[in-house]
């Protein structure tokens, strides 16, 4: 295995791991599926579609989304946002995370 | 193809593979967000999208396949624990049951009209093919434990497996003390069960069947009893202790060692019985324990862990 390959395989497992927390942070105001990829983009983590789209639906079959078809200004889309249950996960979530954040600085920190 | 076409028929190809009740809905959604990641992809061209820019797109996505696994939970059947198990049992098995076909199919009288090539295939049909029903034992086995573990709340804890430890405990050492103690009656007096079993009144032949050989008798045959015999306080020792000790362990193995061995003279002697009714059944399950022992033998070496620098 090349060293790009394993950097490759590292980083899909380190995105892997916030790929839920950031799609969950963004979805506080109803969003659809291209139009939440877009805004997760333009903040410097871009999603996969193949990985996005179908994380919606599962989020939301644990019951952490709910979602409804509106039709607006072009075809129907499918908008989700989070239910009561997803944002005391969200909550709990971004505890954690900045705890680990809070860690991982220190342990990168260079002397 | 159409632009529209590439992308219907990769949704379908999706959608095909999720439950019925979710299809057509996955597929108005997917088929919304792919013609809006196509508009954004030839944004500012003169022309709409061609074949070549929508397959690209749908490339990128991900096969069908993939992207229909990732709107369900992940299901495994067999734990990716217990993977790399199942894969060398599944060898292992199935090159034993292959290995038993051949010895069963070379052991046979062959005419000799038949080519090798035609009793290669004859082996194939009978035992290569059919074997596989072993890896499906082992994965329905894997899967039922998979499943039980997923159900309990909380894994089952480790239980420490040393070479002290006495499987069974002792009531299984009781156990094999009676057992061996009644199996070495039954094997050194014969008359005894048969005439417990026909109130004295056994016809002559049930008599004959089981007298043993003077071969036998000359030589392996007290050799063999002697240690099975030796087990009975062997194992009244472990009871004792509550343990195998480091000595308790070498003189069980001599003891396997010293069976094996008396078994194969028995083997190679000659009839362990003279009637060959009772004879032939008897030195084969001797080669089958002789090939038991051994198998036990490699395996615990298999198992020897000895800690030291690679």
């Amino acid at each position: 295995m090349t060293d790009s390959d394993a950097f490759a395989k590292l980083e899909l497992e380190l995105r892997r791991g916030v790929v839920v927390l950031a799609t969950l942070s963004q979805l506080r105001t109803p969003r659809y599926g291209y139009g939440l990829r877009q805004a997760l983009a333009e903040q410097g983590m871009p999603i996969e579609e193949g990985t996005l789209y179908p994380l919606l639906r599962r989020l939301e079959s644990q019951g952490l989304l709910r979602s409804e078809w509106k039709i607006e200004d072009g075809p129907p889309r499918r908008y989700y946002a989070l239910t009561a249950e997803g944002r005391r996960l969200l909550r709990k979530l971004v505890d954690s995370w900045q705890g680990m954040n809070a860690a991982m600085a220190r342990l990168l920190q260079e002397d | 193809m159409e632009a529209n076409e590439l992308i219907d028929a990769w949704v379908t190809d999706v959608v095909l593979r999720l439950p019925r009740r979710q299809r057509n809905d996955v597929a108005l959604e997917l088929r919304t967000l792919l013609g809006e990641e196509l508009a954004e992809r030839v944004h500012g061209a003169a022309r709409p999208p061609d074949a070549a820019t929508t397959l690209a797109m749908l490339r990128a996505f991900g096969h069908p396949a993939d992207v229909a696994a990732r709107y369900r939970p992940t299901l495994s059947v067999i734990d990716p624990a217990d993977g790399h198990a199942f894969v060398r049992w599944s060898i292992v098995g199935v090159a034993v049951i292959w290995i038993i076909g051949l010895l069963e199919l070379f052991s046979q009288p062959r005419d000799n009209s038949v080519s090798l090539l035609a009793v290669l295939g004859a082996w194939w049909g009978r035992s290569a093919l059919p074997a596989l029903w072993w890896p499906g034992v082992l994965v329905v086995w894997f899967g039922l434990s998979a499943w039980s573990r997923r159900r309990r709340s909380t894994p089952p804890a480790w239980t420490p497996r040393t070479a002290s430890h006495v499987h069974g405990g002792r009531p299984a050492l009781l156990l094999a003390m009676i057992g061996i103690a009644l199996g070495l009656i039954a094997l050194a007096v014969p008359r005894l069960w048969i005439d417990a079993i026909w109130a004295g009144r056994a016809p002559a032949v049930v008599y004959e069947v089981f007298t043993y050989s003077d071969a036998f008798m000359a030589g392996p045959g007290p050799v063999l009893f002697t240690v099975l015999a030796l087990y009975v306080p062997l194992y009244a020792a472990m009871m004792w202790v509550g343990q195998k000790t480091p000595l308790l362990r070498r003189i069980e193995f001599g003891l396997g060692l010293a069976g094996g061995v008396a078994m194969l003279w028995a083997v190679l002697v000659g009839p362990v019985f003279m009637a060959p009714v009772s004879d032939v059944p008897m030195r084969a399950a001797m080669v089958l324990s002789i090939v038991f022992v051994l198998a036990h033998a490699g395996w615990r070496r298999w198992r020897r862990v000895t800690p030291a620098p690679a």
